[in-house]
């Protein structure tokens, strides 16, 4: 299959000159799927939940949800949907929580480059659970190509973590659609260190009361390019969103953010929050921030903010004046940028890993 | 929470009955489907136009039918693009002379209170002798100075090397369809020109664009503010143009150079079958200042985004914007800067209010370039939304280049706050009177920006809207 499309789109066009309405592939990208045939799951057994490797039921026809579009492009999503190599349809029952998370961890290598995975998590009425997704890969040309639908009941709790460390020259689509029920609470935490071209698209619709919470960290290098396009639809009265976007950039690196809050009529007394923050560490970076806040009802508050600037250069001598190079000392602001993100992760394994990932990409290109 | 307290006041819409009334024309031409060559060459050689400008005008036309009509912003279907020729409607249906205007029509600014001399200078000075009288002791205070202050068919006869060297520079007619169509059909405006070091104390304000044949509609502004200088330039007035045209595609190019400043105010108030599809751009030299003051009351449909590009080290912009979109009304109005070169700033401060199932869009870009090092942006967009049946969004843009920056961007979408009203209310003020308090509050940062009148004028159109407070 060969993608073309344009991806992350923006919900409401702008001037186009800017060229943010969309990313456009800068060659068409070439993708054969095999079969992944590496063990990618690793969960504690419980009763009232289910775990399956690769989906084969769409879980669509089960719930009768009429699904909304989603997802980076709709060449992405059916390729994904209809193709997958690898994937998990995890089910939590009525009331089940659960207190070990689910960790699927799907890894790129020279024999199996290409990971294609679809993914499902479906939490009933009052059951909590968390799901661990990595990211990553040790061959070259890798390309990950993933959706995940998130179907959080009336009162469910679902986290889902996901940490992306793939090789520098690696191609990473993400397209993630959450449902978030009366009342439910669907926690995103994502971390985004690796890869040549990352495409990484949320989507969540809210109904009465749900929450919905992403707190991202990314860090881009070399030549790497980010492009990250986030969507909260309100249509439930009293729902929330909050997007916490942090991350940090060197080299020739080029990020793009694109968060929209969405505020439909009838979503009374909801509350919509956006932050997006860069630090900038060369200055041949390149930052863009699009960050949209659209209201069609009156009793809502919706509110964004977006910064961008050097790393501080009093909190730099200070640290230096206490013993550290530049390069430590920066590295050290870069990761207070990342501690937002980096307490939401379940274990200081996955702290220490994403800490680790992090600092060998910092001492990559000489920080300026 | 009681259920009076929620109850929600209606809010009244600017009444434009009065703006409104008046008798049609009847106009004898029989317009051609489609603009041609040959409409806008007549165009030309009426005006007597240098051949440049008739070869500029018809390359224009040529860009025009390339374009298209953006894909991005309101729906533009109700415009008529495939007839955009009944909207260039041929001077000789205008009326130039105040005698000439129907007598309904003059009663109408008399109601308005509009000074008479506005209603001459509405009418156009070609034929009016008062407004001659005005208009030249205007310019003779200034022309001491040796500030060139014409109408653009005149600054075209008599500076036509500044002209033809600045003209449509700035906003090239391949800049989007509606600047190429102005470039074809453009008529009327204002040329002003101040040398260096001048000090212009009174503010020189546009009401004579409508002098020219055709102006109103396509009128383009151009001020160069020379090393040093001020001027403060006013742009439209307060009263509603006389017009059965729904097409505003005006073009405002603006150039200050060194250590100069220009203060830009407009006070728009466009009867609501208009399209303002209106292009406003400022070059800014080293240590320049430009200031964009800008209200946007009227019209159906507005795309207004004035942009400022910083290209000398040290430049500065302000923008400080209101929006008041009522019922069918959509207003997508914003700003947009170019950080072009070091030590440069931007202020953004945009404020709207819709209600009535209006329409407000704050949309916007802050550029920083790569060689705009040690730049500082600070944009603050917040909307206020007086009903349910409303609409408010905020679509900007921020792009930077380079590392050596600080830019902080906020904005804020809400209605007024219960508490604040309970607190007003609590001290024994009304209800409407606490949310009109409120409302005046929110627009009051801009208000203060603007010249006297103006900044009467504008609570005025928002007192009308507030019942209760109506006398």
């Amino acid at each position: 299959m060969v993608i073309t499309e344009q991806l992350n789109e923006l919900p409401v066009k702008t001037y186009r000159w800017l060229k943010v309405n969309g990313l456009t592939l800068p060659e068409p990208l070439e993708l054969t799927v095999q079969p992944y045939p590496k063990a990618y799951l690793t969960f504690t057994p419980m009763a009232g939940l289910t775990v399956q490797a690769m989906p084969e039921v769409h879980l669509k026809d089960r719930l009768g949800v009429d699904h909304a579009a989603y997802g980076a492009s709709p060449e992405l999503v059916s390729l994904s949907e209809t193709q997958h190599n690898a994937g998990v349809q995890v089910h939590a029952g009525r009331g089940v929580k659960c207190p070990d998370p689910i960790v699927v961890s799907y890894q790129c290598s020279s024999d199996s480059p290409v990971v294609v995975d679809h993914n499902v998590i479906y939490g009933e009425e009052g059951s909590s659970l968390t799901v661990i997704f990595q990211y990553t890969g040790d061959g070259s040309s890798a390309v990950h190509n993933g959706t995940l639908k998130v179907y959080a009941q009336p009162g469910a709790e679902i986290n889902v973590i996901r940490i992306q460390h793939m090789p520098d020259d690696a191609h990473h689509f993400d397209s993630i659609a959450a449902f978030v029920g009366e009342g439910a609470q669907v926690n995103f935490v994502h971390v985004e260190l690796g890869g040549a071209l990352s495409a990484v698209n949320y989507k969540a619709e809210l109904q009465a009361r749900g929450a919905l919470d992403i707190s991202g960290a990314y860090f881009g290098g070399g030549k790497g390019r980010l492009d990250l396009n986030y969507l909260a639809e309100h249509y439930g009265e009293g729902s929330s969103s909050q997007i916490l976007i942090h991350g940090a950039l060197q080299g020739e690196a080029k990020k793009i953010f694109r968060g929209t809050i969405d505020l439909k009529r009838g979503a009374r007394g909801s509350k919509g929050r956006e932050l997006e923050s860069v630090l900038l560490l060369d200055e041949r970076a390149r930052s863009i921030a699009v960050p949209l806040l659209l209201a069609g009802e009156d009793d809502v508050e919706g509110e964004h903010a977006a910064s961008a600037g050097k790393v501080d250069a009093k909190k730099l001598h200070y640290l230096m004046a206490r013993g550290l190079s530049e390069r430590q000392a920066t590295q050290l602001l870069v990761e207070a940028a990342f501690q937002p993100v980096l307490d939401r992760l379940p274990s200081d394994a996955w702290r220490a890993l994403v800490r680790q990932e992090l600092g060998w990409r910092l001492s990559q290109c000489p920080s300026t | 929470m009681s259920e009076a307290a929620r109850k929600k006041t209606y809010v009244e819409d600017i009444s434009r009955d009065l703006y409104d009334e008046y008798n049609p024309f009847t106009y004898s031409y029989k317009a051609e489907r489609g603009l041609t060559p040959d409409i806008v060459r007549e165009i030309s050689k009426r005006k007597n136009e240098p051949s440049w400008m008739t070869e500029f005008r018809l390359q224009s036309l040529d860009i025009y039918y390339q374009l298209d009509v953006p894909p991005w912003g309101p729906n533009l279907d109700e415009l008529d693009i495939d007839n955009i020729i009944t909207y260039v409607k041929p001077p000789t249906d205008m009326r130039y002379s105040w005698d000439d205007v129907p007598e309904d029509i003059k009663n109408t600014f008399v109601r308005l209170g509009i000074p008479q001399a506005e209603h001459a200078s509405l009418a156009g000075v070609g034929a009016q002798y008062d407004s001659e009288v005005v208009y030249h002791s205007v310019k003779e205070s200034i022309a001491k100075q040796g500030v060139v202050y014409l109408d653009m068919e005149s600054a075209l006869r008599e500076y036509e090397g500044l002209i033809k060297e600045y003209f449509m520079s700035l906003v090239p007619p391949s800049d989007h369809k509606f600047a190429a169509l102005h470039g074809a059909v453009w008529s009327g405006g204002s040329f002003v020109y101040v040398p260096p070091g001048r000090h212009v104390e009174i503010p020189l304000q546009s009401y004579f664009r409508a002098n020219a044949p055709g102006a109103g509609q396509f009128e383009h502004t151009l001020i160069i503010v020379d090393e040093g200088s001020y001027l403060h330039f006013i742009e439209g007035c307060s009263a509603p143009k006389y017009s059965v045209n729904n097409l505003h595609a005006g073009c405002v190019e603006l150039f200050v150079k060194e250590g100069a400043r220009l203060r830009y105010s407009t006070i728009e108030n466009w009867s609501k079958n208009m399209f303002n599809l209106n292009t406003k751009r400022c070059l800014v030299d080293k240590n320049g200042v430009i200031e964009w003051v800008s209200g946007s009351f009227g019209s159906r449909v507005s795309m207004l985004y004035p942009m400022s590009i910083l290209r000398g080290e040290g430049a500065k912009a302000e923008f400080t914007g209101i929006t008041f979109a009522g019922e069918g009304q959509y207003l997508d109005t914003g700003a947009k800067v170019v950080h072009a070169a070091p030590y440069t700033t931007s202020n953004i401060n945009s404020k709207s209010i819709s209600k009535g199932g209006g329409t407000a869009v704050y949309r916007g870009v802050v550029k920083i370039t790569e060689r705009a090092k040690h730049s500082k942006s600070t944009v603050s967009c917040e909307s206020l939304m007086l009903d349910a049946q409303s609409r408010s969004d905020t679509i900007p843009v921020i792009d930077i280049a380079t590392d050596e920056v600080d830019m902080g961007h906020e904005a804020k979408i809400g209605r007024i706050s219960d508490a604040a009203i309970f607190y007003l209310m609590s001290r024994g003020i009304s209800e409407e009177e606490a949310k009109a308090m409120i409302v005046r509050g929110f627009v009051e940062p801009i208000a203060k920006e603007l010249p006297l009148e103006y900044a009467v004028e504008m609570n005025n159109l928002i007192n009308l809207e507030l019942e209760g407070t109506i006398g």
